[in-house]
């Protein structure tokens, strides 16, 4: 079967479904006192078909996040994975923390960020002509049960502004969605974190040329690793 | 101060590491052969039951080539510096000009071994059929590239010509064949090319980047391939049938085969639209004798009432 069956053919279009969700797949959890900052690094992305199984892409971001003040932080973020293959991804954003978790009532983050996308492949020219940015909001509800690990979920929303794709067509999908839920774990001034994704959960995944791996062929699984490093503060 | 050293030196690192690697060769898919089995082989082959069909089908007359091996004929030809494998199926290896041939070039899959079944279909349907594997496929030497696709698109049309007698020249692209096919018929006015047949054409380049990202993402982040068979297939001036499944897995029809169909203004156009068709059955699904029917009505130019025209 051409395309569909390929082993490293899928490769090439999962990781622009991972240009989506990509830089910030793990969002800071725990708030940074005024002036601390963190440094981390997270890796995985969707699951596709690839040498014959269905494995999650080993893509690799960097993230830094640097507190404002008591509810704030900003973060910013780079896709090393796209880097090497000449595609720049940054990303920059606000955590906003209106409650803090109390008991079983969890405290949230509503986190509006911009992805920024363009071609940097040092051989062609850079035009700007393939510049693209993506606004993004998630909301994050999470839970501090123990000091040392806290569960948490979250809903990401994607939006592409875009009315016309790149091969002419008309964008059908605007407003891209993909809730997570995942454990942060606290070590000192590290912090480790797991997070399975679902992307686009309402949308068929086949006939894409990628071949994803979705519940009912719908959506498709993410699953990432994260660790950072708080910097300063008073811990 | 020891972290921030640490964290320039990793940002120099990406920055010279920035671009290394091309996600093009990504897209091909194919499987290395010292030689062809054919109909020995014994791996995975789509339509893999047309050969069994095809025996019973030529008792009942609707098959109009009856098949041996001797109607085998192999060769080698050059292109891009490379040599590729290339068969032709056909009672003689040389054809009359008066006569049709099916140039096949195939999808992304395998090898000749994996499309032989569906070679045998074409070559059952009443026209002798010239096949290649592209460099990187089968036995063709070299690495597959979108330019190398052209080239031995042009090597295996040239062949047609200059050694197989000149003969009608009707142009088949499945799937990644697609490729190769639309830009042979948007440009080959060498040739005697009479027909142009696409199944589960590809639209773009980008359409595969931005059907497998759900967003408009650009081709060039992914590819520095710029293939648009459905900017292409406007130059075609042949006439022209399409054919796609409507559940297909792997190129979803209205954003591949349909802009390419809407796009074609050439004298005769017809589609097929297989209801429940995937990507790679769609004979299958058809049905063997129909299928073959479906390809010699075409060809002959007899209006067939399942055909949809624009």
């Amino acid at each position: 079967m051409p395309l569909k069956t390929s082993a490293k053919s899928t490769s090439i279009l999962a990781l622009c479904l991972m240009l989506s969700f990509g830089c910030s797949a793990i969002r800071r959890i725990t708030p940074l006192e005024v002036g601390e900052s963190s440094v981390g690094v997270s890796c995985g992305g969707p699951f596709t078909q690839l040498f014959g199984m269905y494995v999650p892409l080993p893509l690799l971001s960097l993230g830094y996040n640097y507190g404002m003040s008591k509810t704030i932080d900003i973060e910013a973020g780079l896709g090393v994975t796209q880097a090497l293959f000449g595609i720049g991804e940054l990303n920059a954003g606000v955590n906003y923390r209106p409650t803090v978790p109390a008991g079983w009532i969890p405290g949230l983050i509503i986190s509006p960020a911009v992805y920024l996308t363009e071609d940097i492949d040092p051989i062609s020219e850079f035009t700007m002509k393939n510049f693209r940015c993506y606004p993004d909001i998630s909301i994050t509800a999470w839970w501090n049960r123990e000091k040392w690990w806290r569960p948490y979920i979250a809903l990401e929303n994607w939006f592409d502004l875009c009315s016309t794709r790149d091969d002419g067509l008309a964008q059908q999908e605007h407003w891209l969605i993909a809730p997570a839920v995942g454990i942060d774990m606290e070590c000192g001034k590290w912090h480790y974190q797991i997070q399975g994704e679902l992307y686009t959960p309402n949308l068929w995944n086949r006939g894409r040329g990628a071949h994803y791996l979705g519940p009912g062929n719908y959506g498709v699984f993410g699953l990432f690793l994260g660790a950072s490093r708080d910097f300063g503060g008073g811990k | 101060m020891k972290t921030a050293q640490r964290l320039i030196l990793c940002c120099v690192v990406i920055f010279f590491v920035i671009g290394c690697f091309s996600l093009d060769p990504f897209l091909f898919n194919p499987t290395k052969e010292n030689s062809y089995s054919f109909d020995a082989y014994t791996g995975q082959k789509s339509c893999s039951n047309a050969p069994d069909s095809i025996a019973a089908l030529e008792k009942s007359g609707i098959v109009e080539n009856k098949y041996s091996t001797s109607d085998i004929h192999l060769y080698s030809l050059s292109s891009g510096g490379n040599t590729i494998a290339a068969v032709l199926l056909a009672a003689d290896s040389i054809l009359k000009p008066t006569d049709t041939l099916i140039v096949f070039f195939h999808g992304n899959t395998g090898n000749l071994d994996y499309y032989w079944p569906r070679i045998r279909l074409l070559f059952a349907s009443g026209f002798s059929v010239l096949a290649i594997d592209y460099q990187g496929f089968g036995s063709s030497a070299g690495a597959t590239t979108e330019q190398g696709l052209f080239s031995d698109a042009r090597a295996a049309m040239k062949f047609a010509k200059e050694k197989l007698g000149n003969p009608h020249v009707v142009i088949y692209g499945m799937s990644l064949g697609s490729i190769p096919a639309t830009e042979m018929a948007s440009n080959d006015i060498d040739s005697q090319m009479i027909k142009f047949v696409l199944e589960v054409p590809i639209h773009s380049i980008a359409t595969l980047t931005d059907d497998g990202s759900y967003l408009d993402i650009p081709r060039s982040y992914l590819s520095t391939y710029t293939s648009d068979n459905s900017e292409k297939i406007k130059k075609v001036k042949v006439p022209f049938f399409w054919l796609h499944g409507t559940n297909d897995e792997t190129l979803e029809r209205s954003t591949n085969g349909l802009p390419i169909w809407n796009n074609y203004s050439g004298p005769e156009g017809y589609y097929v639209e297989v209801e429940g068709g995937g990507h790679s059955n769609l004979p299958t699904v058809i049905g063997f004798g129909r299928y073959i029917k479906f390809v010699n009505d075409f060809v002959r130019g007899v209006k067939n009432p399942l055909f949809l025209s624009k």
